[in-house]
């Protein structure tokens, strides 16, 4: 926002407030002095000129009296002369009258016979007098005019005697007359004038003027409304006044401070103008004389005209009001601005502070429109705005979208209700537009609303409508909320009553219900029919516990004291007894029903016949114990341990293995205590490899420790037990591998033997394979032919040694090793030197134990020098002698017919016979009596044929030991002839023992094998297979006869992984450990499953000869595992897409699983789901009422909460308000807390917010502005300094004076009195009781004033006065004592006071004050008659007083304010405001409360309540 | 028993003597230092009752004087004013057993003398 400091220069306001006090001042000058002079002399001339006016009107209407009776005058001279009748007298009159109207009468009086001389004639005539003279006149009366007839008496009055003796025209002094014949009397005056003939006066014409009309016109004439016009004679006599009964007085008895101006006015006929206080009026007045002119014969008469001051200086009295308000207005303008220049610089920085305060605000409105726009997208309530007058839809959020089904707010802008309600009864769209009126009046409304989706689907909604002004257009906001759920629950609650009765009747299960002791009140037909009975009724009133058989009822019996303590017993099972003696298993679950108070009342069961049910535990508890079995029977050792390596399981064979007991692997064993210490820290690692880093080592070869200390071999294979893909442990099978080792530790010996036997023959030894390369050469060899070890292994034998003269022989002896013969031929060997050397070669095949040829070996024996040498022969057998002698094995010879000639020492030391026994056929004797027939039989045999033998039988010792012996015997041929036979035993004892050790262990790893549920195979290094177990053929659908036929691995799984296969394989062969590669298996008939197959190389000779492995038919668990990894995904998906807090935690509030939404909006993160001290919590308020819910939740077979609303803190400090729900879940047999939990905070705080809209502007204005508050204080601090300074000094200072002195003479009054009782007492004992009565009334009268005195001194404590304990209760007499005099005759006061008296501590002067201005407002407000009552009490620490009247009382909008200083209805200046205003101070000091409440017309009721030590 | 009553109005003195004349020998004077002459000729005075204002010296000026002297002397102030700082000071210091308002209630006064004598006793 971009604004700029308000400036306004100070020297423009001092230039426009010294301009402005000049020309104020000048135009008061100006107005004030000097027009005022000239509108003053103004106002006096105007006045001058109307009274002239009126005066000149009034000389005209004298002068025109005088010109009319001069003009008669004249007539009747000429008439006189012309000795004209006394008739044409009377017509000349006549028409002189009728055309003067304004004239009262004209008349004629002449001197005795002056006018005619015949006045004798007419001395009869009724109309003239009685002399007869002329004498006549005419006045008009009542617009008449009738005939006057001039008496005698008439030559005697002023108007005749006065013109007759001046011989002047005259007018008369005002006089009374009457007409002859008329009653009424006139006042008037007559202009007469003189009838002089012939210089001799003969009469007199005379006009008489109505005085009394005359004052009736003038008197008319009021100038200046107030002013009078006054005729004087010049006599000074009043002849007209507005004063009737001044008339006729004389002017100079009124106007006393006579002085010559006025008198020469009157008497001389002057005109004056006097300004002078009015003797008639009291008032400042304009007094002018105008003289009025007749004639100048006539001495003039005065008009007086008097005008007021005041009236006739009006204007510029005006004017000078108008002068000194423009004076004042001035100077209040120039003080106006001479503070505002004061303030101004306070202003500025308040205005610069507020700017930066609405900036502040108005960011935060921007912020809070940017949360508000937040909210109303983000909640998961469907909010609505709608136009209030067209009820149209002008916006909605994402929630209504997708709550209603629609995908875009255009669809719906513009749509009304009724497209989104069911429009069926009470839904439709006038019902809506009727509560949008409803909201439109009152504000807010909530209902529940079947509202209708975009494709039809009706669902019920719980709607907040509310009415709020936006942009300043009226609209509707509607909150919906899709209760389709808990409308469903209600339905369900609905029917659940009608449901319970059918349920009860046709439910599966008897129930029933009994009161305490047992006796059945009610029974379904299901129990009847369950327990044999006719009908229900035959049960009722029957003990249940009769119903079960002897053992289950003592059992049930003694479940009963945790029934009645839990309130219930689940799955207890019993024996009941049926009607006809059999009995059934059953399951009962049973409820104690409690009354209201919570005592029990009823017990209710329902029993289930479990028969079927245990029988099928039963049988798969059997299944289970078979297979249990099975695994105990295994072999080898199985067994399972968790991640610390301690066994969980093992079966028997484990045990005993290790001597273990089952008691004691529970107590804990770990792998590694199975072991020698010396492989511990290996094992440790390989199992740390497996579990953390999914690593195989190869490495399974340890040595295993039995408890009783002793040692062994053994391998160990494992594998991870995953559980939701983390390691929970391991598994694994261990072989003793003593077996194996001792025979493979055999055969190197064996092995050792034989090569340490070879090296050392003295015989040259050669062997060669089929191809007859040159695998083996003793050291005899190196030696006779000089070629070292490397030049001769790997070459073809024949190639390198032999003449090609013998090569031939030596391929064909080969050959025939082939065919398992041995022979004997010569050859000529020829050495690296080149020597010839002639050898006799003994050949013999090298047989493998499947009886296959692999190759040969050869004995060369040097016979160089026999055959050159004839004696040769005999040394040669010598020779040989010796060499048989010498031999490491066993020789013998026989005949050609196989009878024994010869053994060697060798040979009698494995057969233990001598050599005489063993003559003949005596060695069969030592021979295996099993053995002994075959070898019999098959030696014979092969003698007979001449056919070299070879056979493997057993000696039985003389010791009993026995030796196995492989015997080999060649025929000895001399020329051509078989001569006899020549052979070697070999003791293969060790070797058939270990032969017949793997043997006995391979058929026992063979049943095994085909017991094992998986597939196991081996193949050939060519991939067919070469053996698997029965298992394999019937999963693969092959036969025997196909094996036969030959299967490659490959063609067992689908050709798309053969590829992988061949990879993995090869990794096989590189020697990398399997862990299990799955594949796609391939049946024979096409169809496939998945399989896992673990293969390892079989070895031979440090080379790879084939391949074994398992195939683990994983489709179960294959499925499974994708049914679960899919549920998984789904259910994680769901809960962390969750956009409420889901948690599920123990009882102990540990959390052990949230969702993604709970760490965001608590700011948990996992590694503190188990710390009780972390800062995100409930709200400390809330947190009792969770806990109960929880409590509540637990302690009931309820599964879930109501919505629970409570505040929660997050990890920021936040606070949020969240509304959930929280179920009992049961997990393991585990009790966790599910709780899903909705942040309603900003639903909330719009709750909130549009609740502080609507509240008072009041609070809106006190939470913001501060700055006014602290004002406010400041005023109330500086009034009560001011009522404090003002009124107590003053007040206070003059009360305690009053109160003193009037004390004083009390004190002598009380004196007097007590001392006159006394005397009266003591001296006048016969008077006391005459005087009594009077010392009583003076004493009483005393008191009274003292008690005023006293109120007065306690309204003057001043208020720094330290508190001290006073008495509610007199503090309040003392206020009524004081306002006596207003209450007095015209208010009852009733006083309720509490029964003793209320002490409390206080300022006893200022809560004197206090009250002294409640009850006097209170009387105030009593305009008659009324009551005012006074009630005391006490309540703990607390005292309260509440004065109630029945007065005027206080509207509501005064209300508010009473206590507001300066704030009064009172009339201006009979009250200051400030009366409860100080009250409520002192109140407040006093740590009180005051409560005003009132009703207009019926009274004012103010309670007060102050603590007792305040 | 004696009693001093200081006051500076004649009047009073004098209906306080004809009032309490019967019960005790009443001794007054018109101001304070005249009611320091009388306690210094009357030995025998156990009782002072003063009046708050008077000319010189006020009541609590003549009673704080007096004490300092006469300690074991039980002092009142009989005033026509209401209680004042002064007073509630005096009474809080036990300069003072008691102050009695004007016009005097006699039998507060002898009440209240003969439970303090009584205690002092």
């Amino acid at each position: 926002m971009i604004y700029s400091k308000p400036y306004t220069s100070s020297k423009t306001a001092v230039i426009v407030a010294i301009v402005t006090a000049i020309v104020i001042i000048l135009l008061f000058a100006y107005l004030g002095i000097n027009q005022r002079k000239l509108i003053y002399n103004d106002s006096k001339l105007l006045a001058q000129e109307i009274s002239r006016k009126a005066a000149v009107e009034t000389e005209k209407y004298f002068v025109s009296a005088l010109v009319v009776a001069q003009s008669v005058k004249y007539q009747l001279v000429t008439l006189h002369d012309l000795k004209g009748s006394r008739s044409n007298v009377r017509s000349i009159l006549q028409n002189g009258l009728m055309q003067n109207n304004d004239f009262l009468a004209v008349w004629t009086l002449w001197e005795p016979n002056a006018f005619d001389g015949k006045d004798y004639l007419y001395i009869k005539d009724s109309t003239y007098n009685d002399a007869g003279s002329l004498g006549i006149g005419y006045f008009h009366y009542n617009h008449s005019v009738y005939t006057e007839v001039m008496t005698i008496a008439d030559y005697l009055g002023p108007h005749y005697l006065a013109p007759k003796e001046s011989r002047r025209d005259i007018i008369t002094e005002p006089y009374r007359f009457v007409y002859s014949g008329y009653k009424y009397v006139f006042y008037g005056t007559s202009v007469s004038v003189p009838v002089i003939i012939n210089n001799e006066f003969v009469g007199a014409v005379g006009i008489d003027i109505d005085l009394d009309n005359l004052s009736k016109k003038l008197n008319s004439i009021r100038p200046y409304n107030t002013g009078f016009l006054s005729l004087i004679t010049n006599k000074g006599r009043i002849v007209t006044h507005k004063d009737s009964a001044l008339v006729n007085k004389n002017i100079f008895e009124f106007i006393t401070s006579t002085n010559s101006v006025v008198y020469n006015a009157v008497v001389n006929g002057q005109e004056a103008a006097v300004e002078t206080v009015s003797e008639f009026s009291g008032q400042r007045v304009f007094r002018f004389f105008y003289p009025i002119v007749l004639s100048p014969d006539i001495e003039p008469w005065s008009m007086m005209v008097e005008i007021p001051v005041k009236t006739a200086s009006m204007r510029s009295t005006q004017v000078t009001v108008v002068a000194f308000g423009i004076l004042l207005l001035g100077f209040f303008f120039i003080v106006f601005l001479i503070f505002n220049l004061f303030d101004r610089k306070r202003i500025d920085s308040k205005i610069n502070k507020a700017l930066a305060e609405a900036e502040l605000q108005s960011e935060q409105a921007n912020v809070n429109a940017h949360n508000y726009q937040e909210i109303f997208n983000s909640t998961s309530e469907a909010i609505f705005i709608h136009d209030a007058q067209s009820g149209r839809i002008l916006d909605v959020n994402a929630a209504m979208l997708q709550m209603y089904g629609y995908t875009s707010k255009d669809e719906v802008k513009g749509y009304t209700i009724a497209n989104f309600s069911s429009n069926v009864e009470h839904f439709t769209d006038d019902k809506a537009t009727s509560l949008i009126q409803d909201v439109v009046e009152n504000g807010v409304k909530f209902f529940e609303w079947q509202a209708k989706k975009r494709d039809g689907e009706l669902f019920w909604v719980e709607v907040a409508l509310r009415s709020s002004r936006i942009g300043g257009d009226n609209r509707i906001l509607a909150v919906v909320r899709d209760i389709t759920e808990r409308k469903k629950v209600e339905e369900e609650l609905k029917q659940s009553q009608e449901r319970y009765k059918t349920l009860i009747e046709t439910s599966h299960d008897g129930i029933s219900l009994m009161d305490l002791s047992g006796v059945m009140l009610f029974v379904n037909a299901r129990k009847a029919e369950m327990v044999g009975a006719d009908s229900a009724d035959v049960l009722i009133g029957e003990n249940a516990f009769n119903l079960l058989t002897p053992e289950s009822r003592a059992f049930v019996e003694s479940q009963m004291p945790i029934m009645m303590e839990q309130g219930f017993v689940e799955n207890l099972q019993a024996e009941v007894l049926r009607f006809d003696g059999t009995t059934f298993s059953a399951e009962f679950n049973i409820n104690i029903l409690n009354d209201s108070h919570g005592n029990p009342l009823y017990i209710m069961d329902t029993m289930r016949d479990i028969t079927d049910r245990k029988s099928a535990i039963n049988a798969i508890e059997q299944s289970e114990r078979k297979y249990r079995e099975l695994s105990e029977l295994l072999p080898q050792v199985v067994w399972e341990a968790d991640m610390n390596a301690r066994f969980t399981y093992s079966n028997k064979m484990g045990l005993e293995l290790f001597g273990y007991t089952q008691d004691e692997l529970n107590s804990g064993i770990s792998i590694l205590d199975v072991i020698i210490p010396e492989d511990r820290e290996r094992a440790a690692s390989n199992i740390k490899d497996l579990l953390f880093n999914n690593i195989v080592n190869a490495d399974a070869e340890y040595t295993g420790l039995r408890k009783d200390g002793t040692t062994f071999p053994i391998e160990i294979y494992t594998s991870v037990i995953l559980s939701q893909n983390n390691p929970v442990g391991f598994r694994g099978i261990t072989i003793d591998v003593s077996e194996r080792k001792e025979a493979q530790r055999a055969l190197r010996e064996s092995e050792e033997k034989y090569r340490t036997l070879m090296e050392n023959l003295n015989e040259v030894i050669m062997m060669v394979d089929n191809d007859d390369r040159v695998q083996f050469v003793n050291h005899k060899f190196t030696e006779k032919l000089g070629y070292s070890y490397d030049e001769i292994i790997g070459k073809i034998g024949y190639e390198v040694l032999l003449s090609e003269e013998d090569k031939i022989k030596i391929i064909n002896a080969n050959k025939d090793r082939l065919d398992k013969v041995i022979s004997q031929y010569e050859a000529t060997f020829i050495s690296k030197s080149g020597e010839r050397i002639e050898f006799l070669i003994s050949g013999a095949p090298i047989i493998n134990n499947k009886g296959v040829t692999v190759g040969s070996i050869g004995a060369l024996m040097d016979i160089t020098e026999r055959k050159k040498a004839e004696k040769a022969l005999h040394e040669s057998q010598q020779l040989f002698e010796i060499l048989a002698l010498m031999a490491p094995v066993g020789i013998f010879r026989t005949t050609s017919s196989g009878y024994t000639t010869y053994v060697n020492p060798k040979w009698t030391e494995l057969s233990g016979l001598t050599i005489e026994e063993a003559q003949g056929d005596g060695w069969l004797n030592a021979v295996h009596p099993d053995d002994r027939e075959s070898i019999q039989n098959g030696w014979k045999k092969k003698t007979d044929n001449s056919e070299k033998s070879i056979a493997e039988y057993r000696f039985v010792r003389n010791d009993g030991s026995i030796v196995w012996v492989l015997g080999n015997a060649l025929p000895e041929i001399v020329d051509g002839e078989v001569k006899g036979y020549i052979g070697t035993i070999t003791n293969i004892t060790d070797l058939k023992k270990a032969q017949e050790e793997i043997a006995k262990s391979e058929k026992k790893f063979r049943d095994m094998a085909n017991l094992l549920p998986q597939t196991i195979w081996e193949a050939d290094i060519n991939g067919q297979i070469t053996y698997t177990n029965n298992n394999g053929f019937q999963y693969l659908g092959y036969d025997y006869e196909d094996f036969k036929a030959g299967i490659n691995m490959l063609s067992l799984i689908v050709p798309e992984d053969r590829e992988r296969a061949l990879e993995n394989i090869r990794h096989r062969y590189r020697d990398e450990k399997s862990v299990g590669e799955e594949y796609t298996a391939l049946r024979k008939d096409g169809s496939t499953y998945p399989v896992q197959i673990f293969t390892s190389p079989i070895m031979e000779n440090g080379r790879p000869v084939g391949m074994r492995g398992i195939s683990i038919d994983i489709t179960e668990s294959k499925k499974a595992q994708k049914e679960l990894q899919e549920s998984e995904e789904r259910y994680r998906t769901i809960i962390e897409a969750f956009p409420d807090v889901i948690m599920i935690s123990d009882t102990n509030g540990n959390v052990i699983f949230a969702n993604e939404a709970f760490e965001r909006l608590t700011g948990i993160k996992p590694e503190d789901y188990n710390n009780p001290n972390r800062g995100a919590r409930i709200h400390p308020e809330d947190n009792p009422l969770v806990r109960n819910e929880i409590q509540a939740l637990l302690n009931s077979n309820r599964t879930r909460t109501g919505i629970i609303e409570n505040r929660f803190i997050d990890n920021d400090g936040h606070i949020h308000w969240f509304s959930g729900i929280i179920s009992k879940l049961t997990l393991n047999n585990e009790v966790f807390l599910q709780t899903i939990t909705r942040d309603i905070t900003e639903k909330k705080q719009i709750e909130k917010e549009l609740e502080r809209h609507r509240n008072s502007l009041e609070i809106l204005v006190k939470e913001r502005t501060e700055e006014l508050e602290t004002a406010l204080e400041n005023l109330r601090d500086a009034q009560r300094k001011l009522i404090h300074s003002e009124k107590m000094a003053s007040l206070g200072v003059l009360a305690a004076g009053i109160a003193h002195e009037i004390n004083n003479p009390l004190n002598f009054i009380q004196g007097g009195i007590s001392a006159l009782k006394t005397y009266i007492h003591d001296e006048l004992p016969e008077h006391v009781d005459n005087t009594e009565p009077l010392v009583n009334a003076v004493q009483e009268g005393i008191r009274r004033s003292a008690d005023i005195v006293q109120s007065l001194n306690r309204y003057s404590r001043k208020e720094d006065f330290p508190r001290t304990l006073c008495n509610m209760n007199s503090i309040i007499e003392s206020c009524l004592v004081m306002l006596n005099s207003q209450t007095k005759n015209k208010i009852s006061i009733v006083k309720e006071f509490y029964h003793s008296p209320l002490d409390i501590t206080c300022n006893e002067g200022q809560i004197h004050q206090a009250f002294l201005n409640i009850i006097a407002n209170a009387v105030h407000a009593i305009e008659h008659s009324g009551t005012i009552t006074i009630k005391t009490s006490h309540n703990g620490n607390t005292v309260r007083v509440a004065v109630t009247d029945t007065g005027c009382g206080i509207s509501k909008e005064n209300l508010t304010r009473i206590t507001d200083p300066f704030f009064t209805t009172k009339e201006p200046g009979k009250g200051t405001g400030l009366g409860l205003s100080i009250t409520y101070n002192i109140i407040a000091e006093h740590n009180g409360t005051i409560e005003f409440e009132s009703e207009v017309g019926k009274g004012t009721s103010v309670s007060v309540i102050l603590p007792i030590n305040s | 028993m004696s009693v001093l009553y200081v006051d500076d109005e004649p009047m009073n003195l004098m209906l306080f003597n004809i009032n309490f004349k019967k019960k005790y020998n009443v001794i007054t004077a018109l101001s304070g230092e005249e009611g320091l002459e009388k306690l210094s000729e009357n030995p025998k005075i156990l009782v002072v009752i003063s009046d708050m204002k008077m000319p010189g010296m006020n009541g609590i000026e003549f009673i704080s004087q007096a004490k300092k002297s006469y300690p074991n002397i039980i002092f009142y102030i009989l005033t026509g004013y209401d209680i004042t700082p002064e007073i509630a000071q005096a009474l809080k210091d036990k300069l003072i057993n008691h102050y009695f308002s004007k016009p005097f209630n006699i039998d507060e006064i002898e009440q209240s003398i003969s439970m303090s004598i009584g205690r002092q006793i």
